[in-house]
C-alpha cells in the first residue's frame, strides 16, 4: 500500500471558477522520493499544502482523496490532525529562520516539537534534542541549542529545521524547496543530509522544486506540474533522459543553461500566467514549440490530452504530441557552452580598473571588518567578467562601491575615465550616466506605485532634456528593445511577471546610455526558465548596446555561459581569476572546485569527486590567519595557517591565490576522469 | 530570493472605463472599509449641508417650548431655553468635527514633513526633531492645549493651534520611521544612482508609498481627538455661547439629565458614532491590520489561524 496517495486533487480559490490544482494523482510507496517540479504558479506548493490541511485562506479542496496510510486525512478530526502534522508527516520550508520563533532557543522549539510527538520531556526531551543537533551536522550541539533563531545562517537554521522535522519520527517528509534559499556550497551540503537521513530513517520524501538540478540529485519518481495539471510523470531516468511532453523536455534544456548553436540559450517563450489554469486543450499550447512545428494548434486547442502511457512502466505523459520527439530539438544542442568568440578578441583598452581596492567597516570596540580587502581587478571594454562567491564575501560590497553607494576605504578606482579619488557630488551623476546597476530582486527595484512608464521616465526626466512626448518616445523604443511590447508603458509592477519586470529594470538603466554595467544577481530571484531568457537579453546588449558588465552571481552556473572572465572571491579577496573556461576546465582553487561542484549539480551530482566545502565561512570579524580559506580546505597544511597566499599568474592570465594549486589542480584533473560509472553524470539529455 | 511569482502575469490589455475601474477598485476596497466610509461621508454630509438640512436657526430661543419631547415638530427634542437639539447637533457638530479634522490635516503635513526631513537628513538635525518630539509627546494633550488656551484665550484658531502642537508628534515618529525603511528600499536606491534628485525621491517616492499606513493612523487617532476637543468645549474652552458644539452641549445639558436625557443622549451617541466610525475606518484601512487574503479581521480571528498555522 502507497504511504501517501492522492487521488483526483482539485483545489480552488474561492470567487475563481477555475481551479489551482485540477484532478491530480500523486502516490508515495515507503521509503521512496517524489519531486514536484514546476514554475512558480503550477500548484507545487499547493499539493503539499492540501496534504498538511494547510492551504491558505480562501483556497479550498473541491474533490478528490487524500489518503495517508489508509486513512482519509480530509476527514480527520482537529486532534488526529495535529498528531499527523509535524508527527507522522513532517514539513520544510524554504525559509527556515521565518520559521523559527525569535524569543525562544532553537533547542527549546525542537524539544517542544519532541514532548508533542514522542511524550519525552524535561532532560530526556532535551537530550534528545542534542542527538538530533548532533545527526544532522551542527557544531558543539550543546551550546548550539541554546541559543536563538538570529545567530544561526540560512544553512543552520535549515539544519534546525532539519532536527524539528526528524524529532517526531515522521514517516513522510515533504520538502518545500528546502535549499533555494541557501548558498550553492551550503545547498549541496543540505541535500547530502537530506540524502543521509533519508536513508538512515527510510523516509519517504515529497520533494518540492523549481530547480531540476536539485530535483535530480535526490528523486527516484519526478511529476511535472504545470498549471495545475501533471503534465508528466515517471523515474528520474524516464524525466531526465526522455522527457515525452514538450513542457518537460525545454525545461530540462532551459533548466541546464548551455548554449545552443547560435551561442544563446535555450528558452521557453512567455510565461507561465493564471489565465492558462482554466483554458479549454492543453494548458501549455501558447508556449509549446512542437505545436508549432507540427502545426497542431487547432488540435490541441480542442480538448486537453489525456493522460497516456509511454515507455517505462511509470512513464505518463498528457500531451497530443507524445512520440514526436524530434520536433522540438529544432535546433541541436551543444554539450559544452560553445565560445561565441572564437577568434581572439583583439586586446582593449581597460574601462574598469580597481588597485588594492579596500572597504572596511568599524563596529565600535575595537572591531572591524573587511568585506573588500585588497582587490584588484581589471576589466576590458565590452568584456564581461563574472564574480562569485558565497554570501557575505564581499562581492555585493563592490558592487555598491563601483558605483559610490558607499565609499571605499582604500585603494584605486577608476571607471570609464572617472577616478574615484577625485569624485564629488558634482561628478556624481555623470559617474552614474557611466555605469549603471541591475538589482537582484526586480520587484523590490521598482516604486510599486508607479507604472512602468513613469518610473522609466524618472531617468529621462533626471537626465536629459526634452519633452514628454520624446521621453514617451524613447522609454517606448527601450521597452521595444529589452523585448517588452508598449503596452508595459501602463502597468503597475503587480501586473507584471517577475521576468518582465526584469526586462523593464535593466531598460530602466540602459536608458543612462550607460558603459559599463553590474549586474548583481540579476537571475536569483527568477525561475528557471525565465532566466535564461534574461541571461540571454543581457548577452544580446552587450553586444548591440556595447557594454562592459561585472555579473555577480553566488554560483557558477549563470556567469559560464555569459561571462568571458570568472574572479572567484572569498571573504573579502579574489582567490582565483581566469578566462570561463580555462576556469571550468582546470580550476585550481580548492574553494572554486568546490563551487563548482556544487553549481554543477546535473554533472557532479551529490558524489563528493572534486573536493568539497565543509561547514560555512568563517565569522569576518575575525578571519583566519594564513590562508582564509585554511578552515575549510582539503588541501591545508602547517604552512597554509601561517602564511597568506599572493594571486598569483600560474598559466597565462590564469591567477590563484592558494599554496597548493598545483596538488588541487592534478587531483580535480583525476576526479574528473575517474568518474566512476553509474553516477548521474551525464543523465540529462 | 523566492522564484517571483510568474503567475501574476498577463492582465488583460486593454484599459477599462474609468467607471469600471472605480467600481473595480471599490471591489477591491477591504470590506470595513465600505460600509464604516459611507457612514463617515454621510456624517460629513449632514454637517457641510447643516444650513439646508437643519430645521431651525440652533440659536433661537422659544422658552415656551422648553424641554420639550422629541416629536414631529422636533426630531430630538429642545433643550432648556427651548432651541431645537437636532438643529444644534447638526450645527455643532460642523464645529467639532472640522476642528479635529483640520487639526489631524496640520498635523499629518507637519509630521510628514519633519519625519521626512529628520530620517533624509541624518545627523544632528535628526537627533534635534526626534528629542523635540520626544519632549512634547512626554506632556498630556490635555495638558499641553489647557496651557496654551489659558494663554492665547479660548477660539476656534486657538483650539487648533492648541492641539495641533501636540497632535503632529506621533506623525513625525512613524513618518521617519517609514521613511528610513523605504531608504534602504532598492527603488529609493536606484533613483539614487539614477540622478534622480531629492525632491522627487521624496515626493514620488517615499511619501506616495507612506501615505497609506499614515492615513490610516490619522483616522484612528481622530475619535481620541473628537473627544479631546469636545472635552474642552465642555470645560468651556472650545466654542463661545451662542454657538454650539457637542462637547458644549453636554456640559450646560448635564444639569438636566434627568428631566430630559435626549438632551445628553444625542451629542454623547454622535460623538460616539462619528469617532467609531472614522476610527473603524482607519482600522480596516491600516495596512497592517490586514493579511494578504482578504479584508480586515478581528485581532482574535488573527491570533486564532496563527496558532494553527506552523507544524514544526
Amino acid at each position: 500500500m502507497a504511504l501517501l496517495e492522492v487521488r483526483n486533487l482539485t483545489v480552488a480559490f474561492a470567487g475563481q471558477p477555475a481551479p489551482v490544482l485540477d484532478e491530480v494523482d500523486l502516490s508515495i510507496e515507503p521509503r521512496e522520493t517524489v519531486a514536484l517540479v514546476g514554475e512558480s504558479g503550477s500548484g507545487k506548493s499547493l499539493t503539499a499544502l492540501s496534504v498538511m490541511r494547510l492551504l491558505p485562506r480562501g483556497a479550498s479542496v473541491q474533490s478528490g482523496s487524500i489518503l495517508f496510510e489508509g486513512q482519509d486525512v480530509l476527514a480527520m478530526p482537529p486532534r488526529r490532525m495535529n498528531r499527523l502534522r509535524g508527527g507522522e508527516i513532517a514539513m520544510l520550508f524554504q525559509q527556515p529562520i521565518s520559521m523559527l520563533d525569535p524569543t525562544a532557543t532553537v533547542g527549546s522549539q525542537v524539544a517542544e516539537a519532541i514532548r508533542l510527538h514522542t511524550g519525552l520531556s524535561g532532560k530526556a526531551a532535551w537530550n534528545r534534542v542534542v542527538e538530533l543537533f548532533r545527526d544532522v551536522g551542527i557544531p558543539a550541539p550543546e551550546v548550539r541549542a541554546r541559543s536563538y533563531a538570529h545567530q544561526f545562517s540560512g544553512g543552520m537554521a535549515q539544519r534546525v529545521m532539519i532536527a524539528a522535522a526528524l524529532a517526531g519520527g515522521p514517516r513522510l517528509l515533504i520538502a518545500d524547496e528546502p535549499t533555494t534559499a541557501l548558498d550553492v556550497t551550503v545547498q549541496l551540503q543540505i541535500l547530502q543530509l537530506l540524502a543521509r537521513e533519508r536513508d538512515a530513517r527510510g523516509l519517504a520524501t515529497l520533494l518540492i522544486s523549481h530547480d531540476l538540478a536539485v530535483v535530480a540529485a535526490l528523486a527516484d519518481r519526478i511529476m511535472v506540474l504545470y498549471a495545475g495539471r501533471v503534465v508528466e510523470e515517471g523515474t528520474r531516468r524516464d524525466i531526465l533522459e526522455s522527457p515525452e511532453h514538450p513542457y518537460t523536455r525545454a525545461l530540462v534544456r532551459a533548466s541546464l543553461l548551455r548554449a545552443e548553436a547560435d551561442g544563446s540559450l535555450f528558452t521557453i517563450r512567455g510565461t507561465l500566467s493564471r489565465d492558462e489554469v482554466g483554458r479549454t486543450g492543453c494548458r501549455f499550447l501558447p508556449r509549446c514549440a512542437t505545436a508549432d512545428a507540427l502545426n497542431l494548434h487547432a488540435t490541441c486547442g480542442a480538448h486537453e490530452p489525456e493522460r497516456s502511457c509511454c515507455g517505462g512502466a511509470h512513464h505518463h505523459v498528457r500531451c497530443c504530441a507524445s512520440g514526436h520527439r524530434g520536433a522540438a530539438a529544432a535546433g541541436p544542442s551543444t554539450a559544452v557552452a560553445a565560445p561565441t568568440q572564437v577568434a581572439t578578441p583583439p586586446p582593449r583598452a581597460p574601462i574598469v580598473a580597481l588597485q588594492a581596492v579596500t572597504k572596511r567597516y568599524l563596529l565600535g570596540g575595537g572591531l572591524s571588518v573587511r568585506p573588500l580587502d585588497g582587490i584588484d581587478l581589471e576589466i576590458r571594454e565590452r568584456e564581461v567578467v563574472g564574480l562569485v562567491g558565497e554570501s557575505g564575501c564581499g562581492k555585493s560590497t563592490l558592487a555598491r562601491v563601483l558605483l559610490h553607494m558607499t565609499p571605499a576605504s582604500g585603494g584605486k578606482i577608476t571607471i570609464a575615465g572617472h577616478d574615484f579619488a577625485r569624485l564629488n557630488g558634482r561628478s556624481l551623476p555623470a559617474l552614474h550616466r557611466s555605469t549603471q546597476l541591475i538589482f537582484q530582486d526586480p520587484v523590490a527595484a521598482l516604486d510599486p506605485k508607479m507604472t512602468l512608464g513613469e518610473s522609466l521616465g524618472a531617468v529621462l526626466l533626471h537626465n536629459q532634456a526634452g519633452g514628454a512626448t520624446d521621453r514617451r518616445a524613447a522609454i517606448i523604443e527601450m521597452l521595444r528593445k529589452v523585448g517588452l511590447p508598449p503596452a508595459f508603458y501602463e502597468r503597475l509592477p503587480r501586473q507584471c511577471s517577475g521576468g518582465q519586470l526584469q526586462r523593464a529594470v535593466i531598460a530602466r538603466a540602459l536608458l543612462m546610455r550607460p558603459r559599463v554595467l553590474i549586474c548583481d544577481e540579476p537571475t536569483s530571484a527568477l525561475d528557471a526558465s525565465i532566466c535564461a531568457q534574461i541571461l540571454n537579453l543581457l548577452r544580446q546588449l552587450r553586444d548591440t548596446e556595447d557594454l562592459t558588465m561585472l555579473v555577480i552571481s553566488h554560483g557558477l552556473r549563470v556567469v559560464r555561459h555569459l561571462c568571458d572572465r570568472v574572479a572567484v572571491m572569498y571573504m573579502g579577496e579574489l582567490v582565483e581569476i581566469a578566462e570561463t573556461e580555462a576556469l571550468f576546465r582546470n580550476p585550481a582553487h580548492p574553494y572554486t572546485q568546490a563551487l563548482i561542484a556544487a553549481s554543477l549539480l546535473e554533472e557532479h551530482g551529490l558524489a563528493n569527486r572534486m573536493g568539497q566545502v565543509q561547514g560555512e565561512p568563517p565569522s569576518p570579524l575575525n578571519p583566519p590567519a594564513g590562508c582564509r580559506f585554511h578552515t575549510r580546505c582539503r588541501l591545508a597544511d602547517d604552512h597554509c595557517t601561517e602564511a597568506h597566499p599572493t594571486l598569483d599568474q600560474v598559466m597565462g592570465a590564469h591567477a590563484v591565490r592558494c599554496w597548493h594549486w598545483q596538488a588541487a589542480l592534478a587531483s580535480a584533473a583525476a576526479a574528473m576522469t575517474s568518474a566512476p560509472a553509474g553516477q548521474p553524470d551525464h543523465v540529462w539529455a | 530570493m523566492a522564484p517571483i511569482d510568474a503567475g501574476a502575469a498577463a492582465l488583460s490589455t486593454a484599459a477599462p472605463s474609468p467607471v469600471r475601474r472605480f467600481v473595480g477598485w471599490l471591489r477591491g476596497l477591504p470590506p470595513g472599509v465600505l460600509f464604516w466610509g459611507a457612514l463617515t461621508l454621510l456624517i460629513v454630509f449632514c454637517l457641510v449641508f447643516a444650513p439646508a438640512l437643519a430645521p431651525y436657526d440652533p440659536a433661537r430661543q422659544n422658552l415656551l417650548r422648553r424641554f420639550a419631547e422629541p416629536s414631529a415638530l422636533h426630531w430630538l427634542g429642545t433643550d432648556h431655553l427651548g432651541r431645537d437639539v437636532l438643529s444644534r447637533l447638526l450645527y455643532g457638530g460642523r464645529f467639532s468635527v472640522s476642528i479635529t479634522a483640520i487639526t489631524l490635516g496640520l498635523s499629518v503635513v507637519i509630521g510628514v514633513l519633519v519625519g521626512v526631513i529628520s530620517a533624509r537628513a541624518g545627523g544632528w538635525v535628526d537627533e534635534f526633531l526626534m528629542r523635540l518630539v520626544d519632549l512634547l509627546i512626554s506632556f498630556p494633550d490635555v495638558i499641553v492645549a489647557l496651557f496654551l488656551i489659558a494663554i492665547l484665550g479660548p477660539g476656534y484658531g486657538t483650539l487648533i493651534v492648541a492641539l495641533t502642537v501636540h497632535a503632529w508628534t506621533p506623525f513625525a515618529r512613524m513618518m521617519r520611521g517609514l521613511a528610513l525603511d523605504l531608504n534602504r528600499r532598492d527603488f529609493v536606491k536606484a533613483a539614487e544612482i539614477l540622478n534622480c534628485s531629492r525632491r522627487f525621491i521624496v515626493l514620488r517616492h517615499i511619501i506616495p508609498n507612506a501615505i497609506r499606513p499614515i492615513t490610516a493612523i490619522a483616522l484612528l487617532r481622530f475619535g481620541h481627538k473628537l473627544i479631546v476637543v469636545g472635552g474642552l468645549s465642555f470645560l468651556g474652552l472650545g466654542v463661545q455661547p451662542p454657538m454650539s458644539d457637542w462637547g458644549s452641549m453636554l456640559a450646560e445639558s448635564r444639569r438636566y439629565m434627568e428631566r430630559a436625557p435626549m438632551l445628553v443622549i444625542a451629542p454623547g451617541v454622535a460623538i460616539f458614532v462619528t469617532a467609531l466610525a472614522v476610527t473603524t475606518l482607519g482600522q480596516s484601512l491600516d495596512p497592517g491590520n490586514r493579511r494578504p487574503g482578504g479584508g480586515s479581521r478581528g485581532m482574535l480571528r488573527r491570533r486564532k489561524s496563527r496558532s494553527g498555522g506552523r507544524e514544526g
